[in-house]
């Protein structure tokens, strides 16, 4: 198995991380026909059934859609904490779809992850100075002095006084549980963070404090990071690319610019219709911002799919067959119940999911 | 559209008369003073509202600044060994909410002000029908019987746009999404017609595109109903979209208030231009640091002298720190603000003078 060259040297959080596998085109995640079966009263079902994603050394993916759609679950997955998985999630170029126990122990240092509860994804028992320090030291970094120096820098880094490092969970904001999240995350330096809902539970300024946060460490440690979201705006600050899913499917994967400024999918362009507030609560009088909050400028035309989504998501336990959006989709045809549309290439970089795309001519 | 058939028709009355006389909601200086394991906490503090019938008043702040606390009290919803103090007048339709006793006020709670809360999956009962937890006002407030209450309730499912509402009627709450939830308790808060409707993050538990129903489903029953509306939100989007005024709430006290427009185009309070700062867009630059607020909110327990947001205030002076700021117009704009150093107006040419605190647009139409 790998022998992970970090092992041992504490770095300092300002070193910027290796970059493993020098090839730029060789990306640090592949996720392949990934697929994610739960269980309801028995009754499998696939929360994730068939999806392809790729995360560049450095490189935000941001994954959006609204709850229920597996976004989550492959957050899961590729940290290797669900058991029902098939597919390949090749990290770094290796296989870890099937790697267990001390195989798996390079990865999970290479790989951080924070979860959206920033209280209860703390032990409320131990001080924030153990849960900071329980990674290095299951990754054998024994050395008590240099643990120690090693949560000092990382609280440091992740903005919390040397004073809370001796509180409890309970103790503290949701927002300074958040930073204890992330230093614990980054202690072992990974080269991926997985970051799901991370800012959900934040209040606007702390969220933008948070936020902040992961732009710096990102930029500092050239770290990639998967950021999942429901709330489109945080996901288009934070990202380089945006893929958005809906029942557990791909619909479209795009450079952020690409996909705010020309969603293809019929699904893309009513999630962003749906945000309100779409002329902007930043309230700029920007001029040529098209107004009342009628949608999005940056979904210029009148088109039919501008109009907002009626009904809910339908259950995954018994999803529509075709393409799992027609029964909300707008532009939706016979074919679309018959088939199930493959992502194709419609512009560089820029896949969509749909029999119909949008694409302006 | 009214099922019931009682009173309250649509009338193309003004939305609203500036003084506050015509006002269905009248707060002066009202506070709620709460007990705490430390202590005594300003959960609302001086607070003033005038709410007309049409209009939506949208209350904003972050967690702690007592939006909440605020709608509670008014319905008497507070645990009474938790409130402290109450202090100022609160007038509803007439009506002294605070000299009224609890029966009188069982009798406003559910018929005349109705309220739709956060989480709709523990806010309704998970044991009974969806049918009988509407028809539980329809029964207590208008004395309708088993029958009439049921017909009653299936009207409403469908008028809060629930598709095969005799069927979805004998649901359970656990049958059902969050979005079909929340419609269940905004056919509950509507039963008896009411004439203010308090809505307390209502679609903070929802994705996003069954928020844009929701808020459309609340703005077409208040046009229809001619209904005032309390919207609690701390989504500014939601707030621009989705009400006529806005109340901007920090640590309990008002920071902000004026038409929603005005006050989210020319924030005049530090705090305000701050949140709105503060949260990303769908067009501003991005991958650029967000202009977070530095800081914590302050501990209620303990609230410093003066303004209460001047340890994070980017534009404190001395005297912010010992004196707070009183709720006074500010010069060049429209609105209220608290503050001693207002943010200065940027083009002050598409601001109105100052004067009339409604703006023009009084009579909105339905947004759905």
């Amino acid at each position: 198995m790998k022998t992970d060259d970090k092992r041992g040297t504490p770095l300092p959080g300002a070193a910027p991380g290796a970059a493993p596998g020098a090839d730029p085109d060789t990306p640090l995640l592949s996720v392949r026909g990934l697929r994610v079966r739960y269980r309801n009263a028995g009754r499998p079902f696939e929360a994730v059934a068939g999806l392809d994603l790729t995360v560049h050394a450095g490189e935000t993916l941001g994954l959006v859609g609204e709850s229920g759609c597996g976004k989550s679950t492959v957050a899961r997955a590729v940290a290797r904490i669900e058991d029902d998985v098939s597919g390949a999630i090749v990290f770094d170029g290796q296989d870890v779809t099937r790697a267990r126990g001390r195989a798996l122990k390079p990865y999970r240092r290479r790989v951080g992850m924070v979860f959206q509860d920033p209280i209860a994804s703390l032990n409320p028992r131990r001080t924030v100075r153990d849960i900071i320090a329980t990674p290095l030291t299951l990754a054998g970094k024994g050395d008590p002095a240099e643990v120690r120096a090693r949560v000092g820098e990382l609280a440091e880094l992740v903005g919390l006084h040397p004073s809370m490092l001796e509180r409890r969970p309970h103790e503290m904001s949701g927002g300074q549980c958040q930073r204890v999240s992330i230093a614990r995350a980054l202690a072992c330096l990974p080269e991926l963070l997985l970051c799901d809902e991370v800012v959900s539970a934040l209040d606007v300024s702390i969220q933008a404090q948070v936020l902040n946060l992961l732009m710096d460490i990102r930029e500092r440690q050239r770290l990639a990071m998967l950021f999942i979201s429901h709330d489109l705006a945080v996901v288009r600050q934070l990202s380089d690319r945006v893929a958005v899913m809906y029942l557990g499917m791909l619909c479209e994967d795009a450079p952020v610019d690409e996909l705010f400024g020309r969603p293809a999918h019929p699904y893309t362009r009513a999630l962003l219709a749906s945000v309100p507030g779409g002329a902007g609560p930043g309230a700029e009088p920007e001029p040529g911002s098209a107004g009342a909050g009628s949608g999005p400028a940056g979904v210029a035309s009148a088109d039919v799919a501008h109009r907002l989504l009626s009904g809910d998501l339908p259950s995954p336990l018994d999803p529509p067959s075709g393409c799992r959006f027609r029964t909300r989709c707008p532009l939706a045809q016979a074919r679309c119940a018959a088939e199930v549309p493959q992502p194709v290439e419609v512009r560089p970089g820029h896949r969509v999911a749909c029999h119909f795309p949008l694409v302006a001519a | 559209m009214n099922p019931l058939g009682t009173t309250n028709p649509t009338t193309g009355k003004p939305a609203s008369s500036a003084d506050g006389h015509g006002s269905l909601l009248r707060l002066r200086g009202y506070s709620v003073h709460l007990h705490s394991p430390r202590g005594i906490v300003a959960a609302v503090d001086g607070v003033d509202v005038d709410l007309a019938r049409g209009r939506t008043l949208a209350v904003v702040g972050e967690s702690g600044s007592g939006k909440s606390v605020l709608c509670r009290s008014l319905l008497g919803l507070l645990p009474a060994a938790a409130v402290a103090h109450r202090g100022g007048t609160a007038h509803f339709d007439g009506i002294d909410l605070a000299v009224t006793g609890e029966a009188a006020l069982r009798d406003i709670r559910g018929r005349r002000i109705g309220m739709v809360f956060q989480d709709p999956m523990t806010a309704l009962n998970p044991v009974l029908p969806v049918w009988r937890q509407i028809a539980l006002p329809l029964r207590r407030h208008l004395r309708l019987d088993r029958r009439a209450a049921k017909r009653a309730a299936v009207e409403l499912l469908d008028s809060v746009g629930i598709p095969d509402p005799a069927r979805r009627a004998d649901q359970y709450p656990v049958q059902m999404s969050g979005g079909m939830r929340q419609r269940v308790m905004i056919a509950i808060a509507l039963g008896c017609d009411p004439d203010l409707l308090i809505a307390d993050e209502p679609t903070t538990a929802l994705d996003v595109t069954v928020q844009a129903q929701i808020l459309g489903l609340l703005d077409r029953l208040r046009a229809e109903r001619d209904m005032a509306v309390i919207l609690i939100s701390h989504d500014l989007g939601v707030v621009a979209d989705h009400s006529d005024d806005v109340m901007v709430m920090y640590a309990g006290r008002q920071a902000e208030r004026g038409a929603t427009r005005g006050v989210l185009a020319g924030p005049r309070m530090p705090y305000t231009r701050a949140l709105l700062d503060a949260a990303p867009t769908l067009h501003g630059e991005r991958g650029r640091r967000l202009a977070a607020i530095g800081g914590q909110p302050p501990d209620l327990t303990r609230l410093p002298d003066g303004c209460a947001f001047a340890a994070r205030c980017p534009r404190v002076q001395d005297r912010c720190r010992t004196q707070a700021p009183p709720l006074a117009p500010v010069p060049g704009s429209a609105h209220d603000g608290a503050c001693w150093n207002p943010v200065p107006v940027p083009g002050s040419a598409d601001l109105p003078e100052g004067g009339a605190p409604i703006p023009q647009e009084t009579q909105e139409t339905s947004r759905a």
